[in-house]
């Protein structure tokens, strides 16, 4: 009989963390709409803005993010000062960073969720700092490392138009009803790109909805990069032959030009 | 704004600014005879292209750059094909042992200290000499004094002093006529100042026309404009060359970037070979020893400065 009731209980307690687990990361889905799922990268791409509209229950925060879905480590050196001058002293792998993370939210992060949420559903740099592995491949390992990359890295994310965080900057209408447009960066590489928005009230997430963006690159920008990778050799040599063209052919031009 | 996007560079970028920089340092490499890239490959990064594409592509552009001065100065007569091919000798010999080296230094570690320790040295002697050099010279010339095999050479020609080494290589063996230089000297001399500029380019990283040109003139006593035109000859090679190499094994060579600096650079190299015919020998000199010095002095500001940021993407060395 004890038995019997230890295993009830047992199975009680497993599907109670199950009901519990699924809770946190689970909510009602939220309307989401992409004026576009798939971008082309032709010879005129210059980046994408992608119009994000949705519906979220009356009265909500937003907070829309677009970010990569892969994250290779980035390879990153940082300077010292080695007697007078400033040099790269090591090298360091930047782990567990988004690519691309552009953040927009309907007011200040740490006032529209909590702050278990903001960690849990990776919003705003404090969280992605936390997240960051710091791996020294060259030079000295140092307490001050992972600090120091990280503002750095931000800078260098930020200058490239990869990073953003831009609070207040999505308005969210009486009924519920939010657009914005999320900049895709010209930067960024062939592969897939998820659109996430969340819904909060009271600091807590009310809905949720992720759609996929994918970029792939076409025509003459596809040829090129696949010969490139596949066939150095012609390619290189046509890169000589063009070269040379060009040059002698401009060369000869100039000739004639100053022959009249 | 016309936007172009680099496909193995992966960016977009306004293609009237890559023309101009394209164009910046075409002139540079007609008037001067060297190749630019310690001038271009930094810029290109500063416009946001990756480190081992602007390097790259880089080395394609100036083949066109190159090919298109070094015509315009072979229709001026300005290319001593005996020497360029000699110094091209001894350059690539140079240029092995270099890389060579290079590894070597790697393995002891503070690679970067010893490069840019190297790039102010260099870049400070060349240019303190030559700017002082041709002050000197442009000051005779204002005193009317000028040396008769001045006025034998071309009109923009300055040959440099005989100097001890120049008569010591007078006396090795493999003595030869270089008749479009107007020299006879030893093979063994433009051979070995091929060599020793050949390993400090590949220590540097870079093609180092801005090191061949002052050798050439200072040292082998070649005409200015000779030794522009000469210089610019073995550079069609060495970059032909190094971008085949880049395409074949790092993939990184940008066609699309190349063919918009090779658009600009081909014309300024023109305009800059024209330049040479309104200048005279003392005055394209003194400007590539300031422009050298400029170099020189960002270096080292560079080297003493705390920078912006203290992390910065792993850089790949080359460019010419």
């Amino acid at each position: 009989m004890k038995a019997r009731l230890a295993a009830i209980l047992a199975v009680v307690l497993v599907l109670a963390v199950a009901a519990a687990a699924s809770a946190a990361v689970t909510c009602p889905a939220l309307n989401l709409d992409l004026d576009k799922k798939s971008i082309d990268m032709g010879m005129t791409y210059a980046g994408e803005d992608i119009k994000v509209a949705g519906e979220a229950p009356a009265g909500s925060q937003v907070a829309v993010l677009l970010i990569s879905k892969d994250n290779p480590p980035l390879q990153l050196s940082r300077k010292g000062k080695v007697a007078l001058f400033w040099m790269s002293v090591k090298q360091l792998d930047a782990c567990n960073l988004p690519f691309l993370y552009q953040l927009y939210s309907s007011g200040p992060l740490t006032q529209i969720a909590s702050p278990a949420l903001v960690k849990e559903l990776s919003l705003g740099y404090p969280t992605l700092e936390s997240q960051l592995v710091a791996k020294c491949t060259k030079g000295e390992a140092t307490a001050d490392d992972s600090d120091v990359l990280f503002k750095g890295f931000i800078q260098l994310k930020e200058e490239a138009g990869l990073y953003g965080i831009h609070e207040n900057k999505l308005t969210v209408g009486p009924d519920g009803r939010f657009e914005q447009a999320v900049t895709l960066s010209d930067r960024v590489p062939e592969g897939t790109y998820f659109v996430k928005a969340f819904a909060f009230k009271d600091g807590q997430l009310v809905a949720s909805g992720t759609r996929e963006v994918t970029t792939q690159k076409v025509g003459l920008s596809k040829w090129l990069v696949k010969t490139a990778k596949d066939n150095g050799t012609f390619y290189g040599l046509m890169a000589v032959t063009v070269a040379l063209g060009a040059g002698l052919g401009i060369g000869a031009i100039f000739r004639k030009g100053a022959a009249h | 704004m016309l936007s172009v996007f680099l496909p193995v560079a992966g960016v977009s970028i306004n293609a009237f600014l890559i023309l101009g920089l394209g164009g910046l340092v075409g002139f540079l490499s007609g008037l001067f005879g060297v190749g630019g890239g310690f001038l271009l490959t930094p810029l290109l990064m500063m416009i946001g292209i990756p480190p081992a594409v602007a390097a790259a592509s880089d080395s394609n552009q100036i083949v066109a750059a190159s090919a298109s001065g070094a015509l315009g100065h072979y229709r001026l007569g300005n290319v001593d094909m005996k020497m360029g091919l000699v110094i091209l000798a001894g350059g690539l010999a140079g240029g092995t042992i270099g890389v060579q080296a290079v590894k070597v230094l790697r393995q002891m570690g503070n690679f970067d200290f010893v490069i840019k320790a190297v790039y102010v040295l260099v870049l400070g002697l060349v240019g303190s000499a030559m700017f002082i050099e041709s002050m000197s010279a442009l000051r005779r010339a204002k005193g009317n004094v000028v040396a008769p095999k001045d006025i034998a050479r071309t009109s923009a020609a300055a040959a440099a002093p005989t100097t001890g080494l120049t008569r010591f290589f007078h006396s090795l063996p493999l003595q030869s006529e270089f008749a479009a230089s107007g020299l006879r000297t030893s093979m063994l001399f433009p051979f070995g100042i091929g060599l020793t500029v050949g390993f400090l380019a590949a220590i540097m990283g870079v093609g180092g026309g801005f090191i061949m040109v002052p050798a050439m003139i200072y040292i082998i006593g070649m005409p200015t404009v000779m030794a522009i035109g000469t210089d610019l000859f073995q550079i069609v090679l060495t970059s032909a060359n190094v971008t085949l190499q880049q395409a074949m094994y790092n993939h990184t060579v940008d066609i699309v970037l190349a063919l918009l600096l090779l658009c600009g650079s081909t014309l300024g190299a023109q305009v800059g070979v024209r330049m040479t015919k309104v200048l005279r020998g003392e005055q394209i000199r003194i400007l590539l020893s300031a422009i050298v010095l400029v170099v020189m002095i960002k270096l080292l500001f560079d080297l003493l400065t705390t920078p912006s940021n203290l992390i910065g993407l792993v850089a790949a060395k080359g460019g010419h």
